[in-house]
């Protein structure tokens, strides 16, 4: 008899792609060999943050012997955006920012296109720069784009014509003089997060090949539809004429999620049809060539009353997104619909600006606005609880939106663990030992720190996703899936849930590389959603291909197909008589007697497609089209305790009690690991990181001098905690998590620091110097 | 100019014919297929290229291949036993000491270095070892673990 065995679905799982990775065996874009063709390309970026192009001087490149094609700005005229086409391929006729790729060069080998790129003589007229995001909204700021008016796809933004706000929104509900009037405490202030950077290990890499009218892009990237359906239209070509194949990814974090130099790499293909062109960028010019976080500088005022109840809250959120407002869109209109925090707020106010400055790019980057956004929220929140002398988690607490809480517009919270994420993190730090760990030896003080966070998952365009799982002779079965596998455990995602819905051993199960000419079509590889759209796609592929396999063999028995299952990779018939079996392999591979008495061979395709529906954020009759449908939100909360050497200002964190609802973990083991690594990278977001500008030109552009979190930084204890509510429409009841676990852990730690020290510090990072600073002021 | 040199690399003596500015990176990768130590920051700053050159960790993209005449390098590719995974391999893949990837490489070898020379390394002495050792998704402490796991395995 065929027994089934607990399916694999919520249990830990290795990943499927991790030993070709320990052994050296993976292949990343820069490991692929593409043959003795192969050019390299080498880009020319820009040394002023604006300045007029006077003249781009190439002659000396193109008489290098070796180098096959130079390209400026002035041989070809393209433009990339999603939604506004406000990013220029090769600087047109100025330069936006320092780094802006000016030209191109393409040579026999790498040293070649080095020392060609580097003979190009660029003269630049240097002209006023915006680089202060509040002087850029006044009227008398550079204009990043005077042209704006007459940019395509204006329709999607809400600029403010002749200032630098590309794009704004509001939101209001409640009655906000009522609520000023009833408040006891009133508090104003300023947060700030500067320019951050992603920092995968693996830099933008891109290989393009021009043959027979059609080309072929092997890129790093997180999205390769995104990427093909944008670099197809920046170059006019047809999206079918266009291939893209993403190999193995070596970290994105939203960085590869918009294409960048891939599409400069297209460009200079279409030029050399026939050879293939590689262009991987060096850690310098992956520094400034590709995308940085957006910066934020956040208004917070709030009104509370003695009894901890929030009657007021004004937030207004002014993003520095530098010279292109495309890539952050999201977040700037996601910025309304989180605006408040998590918290109950009757009467609120919430604008969000993306203001252009001539610095790089603003792309999304890992918690999409909201580590932001949480950075502020979360620090006003500890200073209305300190001003009322209340508790600040139990401030939290009475203030925590649950499930059922009517929030703006009408729109009810679902379910949501999100105070039992809270109470856990609390609990697992002994919050109310606190005042025992407080006691220091003199030259170390410790503080405990608490955040708590909400994410609203937004829909920007139609979420559709499609999977398909296939059965061969071949293979067996094979998933194929439109989003990345970049380090975040999807392959093995798919691969579980296949093995669980088709009712087969996971070692049948093989997962394939997204390639768009065989793959099925995904927008949405970023955004922490994957787990939901995709998992949502792939079950339903799973069992359109179960259905196709049952009814196929039923005709074959001449049986309903009602009696038949597959279990463990067998086919069974459950009639009242017999039990009949047969091995989906043998299937496959022999094939099987029809009614007519002829053996044929099958292979089945199932495809699987999956719609978010999502709800508009305001469901009253006076909704504001340009703010997107709230799909559901995440929620979590971070705790920690941190040591300070008060003598020199340095920040220890101790131990990290991260708790994240995720509806249903379909692997706990991938679940935790994602939480520690968003920990430890909120960490370095933290205390550590951000880039530095002197005139718009970046300073730090080495690991030597932008420093991420080492292994000598991170806590003793990382104890994450997951929690449970289900995701209604989620498959197994699951939510995406890598996106939220870096959202609330800079707060938590800036939190931790003003209960050890009683400083409130507004602007990241927390550098040694800067407490040290603000203790230095505190004594005098 | 180009020089002729012989190093042992994974167990088998190699000859190579390199430019005098070449790098052991690039002469590994690309002349002889090697890809496991990546090109990440070429300036020796994430140890996502580390190699073990006569026993000791180094960054390869630190050293010129010319360097390496008479040498004996372990890369990651020679790290396992024919088939068999190293211990330290299985248990970065079991404790989910990796995620991109991309870092894992120059991180085993480091982590074998340690081992060769501490068998049973405690947390100080792990974290001492990697600290070169760049990681962007894992946050270390899984990495921490399986060097733990692994040192015991081996007994």
């Amino acid at each position: 008899m065929v027994t089934r065995k607990p399916h694999i679905v919520g249990k830990p799982f290795p990943r499927v792609e991790a030993e070709l990775k320990v052994s050296g065996r993976s292949r990343y874009i820069d490991d692929i060999r593409f043959g003795p063709d192969l050019l390299h390309a080498c880009l020319v970026p820009s040394t002023e943050a604006h300045a007029a192009l006077l003249r781009v001087d190439v002659s000396a490149a193109r008489e290098m012997p070796g180098v096959v094609k130079v390209l400026t700005g002035q041989d070809f005229t393209a433009w990339l955006g999603l939604f506004l086409k406000d990013r220029p391929l090769l600087a047109d006729d100025r330069v936006r920012y320092v780094g802006q790729p000016v030209a191109v060069v393409v040579a026999e080998s790498r040293e070649i296109a080095k020392r060609a790129a580097s003979s190009v003589m660029v003269e630049y007229k240097s002209m006023p720069a915006s680089l202060d995001v509040m002087a850029g909204i006044e009227a008398d700021a550079a204009l990043v784009h005077p042209e704006l008016a007459s940019y395509e796809g204006l329709e999607h933004v809400t600029p403010i014509t002749g200032t630098n706000v590309g794009d704004h929104v509001q939101l209001q509900w409640g009655d906000m003089e009522a609520g000023w009037a009833d408040a006891d405490v009133v508090i104003e202030h300023t947060y700030k997060v500067g320019r951050l950077y992603h920092a995968s290990l693996e830099p933008h890499g891109a290989v393009a090949k021009m043959e027979d009218g059609r080309m072929t892009l092997w890129a790093s990237i997180q999205r390769p539809y995104t990427h093909r359906t944008m670099i197809a239209q920046a170059l006019g070509l047809e999206p079918g004429q266009l291939r893209v194949i993403a190999p193995c990814v070596g970290g994105g974090f939203g960085g590869k999620a918009f294409p960048c130099i891939e599409a400069i790499v297209a460009a200079v293909a279409r030029e050399l049809p026939g050879r293939p062109i590689k262009l991987v960028l060096d850690r310098r010019q992956e520094f400034a060539c590709a995308f940085m976080r957006p910066g934020l500088t956040a208004r917070l005022k709030a009104g509370v009353r003695r009894d901890g109840v929030i009657t007021a809250l004004k937030a207004a959120y002014y993003w520095n997104v530098g010279a292109s407002v495309d890539a952050a869109i999201r977040v700037v209109r996601g910025a309304v619909l989180a605006g408040a925090g998590p918290y109950k707020t009757p009467n609120c106010e919430v604008e969000s600006y993306a203001v252009y400055t001539h610095e790089p790019p603003a792309g999304p980057m890992r918690g999409n606005g909201m580590a932001e956004l949480h950075w502020a929220v979360e620090q006003h929140i500890d200073r209305l609880a300190d001003a009322i002398g209340m508790d600040r988690l139990a401030f939290r607490l009475q203030n925590l939106v649950k499930g059922g809480d009517r929030l703006y517009g009408g729109r009810v919270m679902h379910a949501t663990g999100l105070e039992t994420c809270v109470r856990g993190a609390a609990e697992a730090i002994a919050w109310s030992e606190q005042s025992k760990s407080l006691a220091g030896d003199g030259r170390k003080v410790y503080g405990k720190g608490l955040a708590a966070m909400w994410n609203p998952v937004v829909a920007m365009q139609p979420l559709g996703v499609t999977a398909l799982v296939t059965l061969d002779n071949e293979r067996i079965c094979t998933v194929s899936v439109g989003g990345v596998e970049s380090g975040q455990g999807i392959y093995t995602l798919a691969v579980q849930l296949v093995a669980s819905e088709l009712g087969v051993p996971h070692s049948n199960v093989h997962f394939e590389r997204v390639d768009t000419e065989r793959g099925s079509l995904d927008w949405t590889a970023t955004s922490g959603h994957l787990t939901w759209t995709m998992g949502n796609a792939v079950v339903r592929a799973a069992q359109d291909v179960k259905r196709q396999v049952l009814s196929f063999v039923a005709q074959a028995w001449d049986e309903p197909i009602g009696n038949l299952d597959i279990i463990e990779g067998v086919i069974v018939s459950y009639s009242p008589t017999s039990e009949r079996t047969l091995n989906l392999t043998d299937l496959l591979s022999e094939g099987i007697a029809t009614a007519d008495s002829e053996r044929v061979r099958p292979s089945f395709e199932g495809k699987g497609f999956f719609q978010a529906t999502g709800r508009p954020a305001l469901d009253s009759g006076d909704e504001e089209p340009r703010i997107p449908p709230i799909i559901h939100f995440s929620t979590g909360a971070q705790a920690v305790e941190v040591e300070i050497d008060v003598e020199t200002g340095v920040t220890r964190v101790l131990q990290m009690a991260p708790a994240f609802d995720v509806g249903h973990a379909l692997n706990p083991d991938i679940v935790r690991a994602q939480i520690k690594g968003g920990s430890v990278q909120g960490l370095g977001m933290a205390l550590l990181e951000q880039i530095r500008f002197d005139h718009g030109f970046p300073l730090n552009r080495t690991f030597k001098d932008y420093n991420i979190a080492t292994i000598q930084d991170i806590p003793k204890r990382i104890d994450p905690i997951i929690v449970e509510v289900p995701q209604d429409d989620g498959p197994y009841g699951a939510r995406g998590i890598g996106e939220h676990v870096l959202i609330p852990t800079a707060p938590a730690i800036a939190s931790a620091i003003s209960n050890a020290l009683g400083i409130y510090l507004d602007e990241l990072p927390l550098t040694a110097e800067k407490i040290w600073q603000a203790l230095e002021i505190q004594d005098t | 100019m180009k020089h002729q040199i012989t190093c042992k690399i994974n167990d088998e003596v190699t000859r190579m014919e390199v430019e005098s500015h070449r790098t052991l990176l690039d002469a590994l990768r690309e002349d002889l297929g090697l890809v496991g130590a990546k090109h990440a920051c070429v300036s020796g700053e994430c140890g996502s290229c580390n190699i073990l050159f006569d026993g000791e960790v180094v960054s390869a993209c630190m050293i010129l291949a010319v360097e390496a005449d008479g040498a004996e390098i372990i890369t990651v590719e020679g790290l396992a036993e024919s088939e068999r995974l190293h211990a330290l391999q299985k248990a970065f893949l079991d404790h989910n000491a990796l995620q991109c990837g991309f870092c894992s490489s120059g991180m085993l070898v480091s982590s074998y270095a340690l081992l060769q020379s501490v068998s049973r390394p405690n947390e100080q002495e792990i974290r001492a070892a990697l600290e070169g050792n760049l990681c962007r998704c894992t946050g270390y402490a899984d990495i921490i673990k399986a060097v733990q796991v692994a040192s015991r395995a081996r007994r």
